[in-house]
């Protein structure tokens, strides 16, 4: 499993950025598609109590709910991922 | 269900409520705007995953002036234009200096919002087909005319003389009457023949442009 999970799907443009980010930075993700799969989606839900995407939840829970990119890069510097 | 967030941007507000309504009844959570400047608003507040923008949008900041301003701030929301001009060149932009990822819909080319809707899907799952870029057919209006031409034909429309449009662009009117010769050239415009050439040369640029010129 990797340490972090994405909940998001391809038309959300949230999702978009934030994958950019963790590809530029080059840090692996297990992708999950709340669109592909009705299931996945209410994971997501469960996860962040709303429903909203991008939710990037790391290894021990953590998570995050849409967050901007200078949060998202200083969550992921914080945890040694970059 | 996610909920698809679009911002609709259109000055005509009958035109505005229609596309709001259809997009709704499609599953999209729908927020308009009237102008750019509203648009810029609603955005920061909306936070969507599209918009469906207008070019002429009246005084101020034209679609492809907000679509500019989009590209450095949120580059991951897609973009579907909706207007009468049939490409870039009519506001004075080059089609290159568009984003890629976009649709361009003429409104005259619509048959029905099916249309709208299949164009907006295909912006967000990055999917776009020459059906959706209306502005790169090779048979739309004045296709075959420059971006240069283009401007100095907008120009003639409005009533200016060669003088004026040399004035207005900085240049000779000697360049200007050339321009214009070629112009008259392209569209097949007798000089020699009765009536004004230059009435006819800014009838089918009006025409191009969306404005219906009929017959009575």
């Amino acid at each position: 499993m990797a340490e972090v999970t994405f909940y998001g799907a391809d038309w959300c443009s949230d999702c978009r950025r934030s994958k950019s980010l963790l590809n530029t930075l080059g840090v692996e993700y297990d992708m999950k598609d709340v669109e592909q799969d009705a299931s996945l989606a209410a994971e997501a839900e469960g996860i962040a109590g709303r429903k909203n995407i991008p939710v990037v939840q790391f290894k021990d829970g953590h998570f995050m709910v849409e967050p901007t990119d200078s949060d998202l890069h200083a969550e992921l510097s914080k945890r040694g991922l970059i | 269900m996610y909920n698809r967030h679009v911002v609709v941007v259109e000055d005509e507000s009958l035109l505005r409520d229609l596309i709001a309504k259809t997009l709704e009844s499609s599953g999209f959570q729908v927020t308009t705007a009237a102008n750019a400047a509203d648009a810029a608003r609603v955005f920061k507040a909306t936070d969507p995953d599209a918009v469906v923008l207008d070019v002429e949008l009246g005084p101020g900041p034209n679609g492809f002036d907000f679509a500019e301003s989009l590209q450095k701030t949120a580059p991951d929301v897609g973009i579907v234009f909706l207007t009468n001009l049939p490409d870039a060149r009519f506001a004075g932009r080059e089609t290159k200096d568009l984003p890629t990822n976009i649709s361009y819909l003429r409104k005259s080319q619509l048959i029905d919002s099916n249309e709208l809707v299949n164009a907006l899907e295909a912006v967000l799952h990055d999917a776009i087909t020459s059906d959706f870029r209306h502005d790169l057919e090779a048979n739309r209006p004045l296709s075959s005319l420059s971006k240069k031409q283009i401007s100095v034909l907008q120009l003639l429309a409005m009533g200016y003389t060669n003088a004026q449009i040399a004035d207005k662009r900085g240049t000779t009117i000697r360049a200007v009457e050339g321009i214009v010769s070629r112009i008259f050239q392209a569209l097949d415009i007798d000089v020699q023949a009765e009536g004004n050439a230059r009435v006819e040369a800014a009838a089918t640029y009006l025409r191009a442009s969306g404005k219906s010129l009929s017959d009575v």
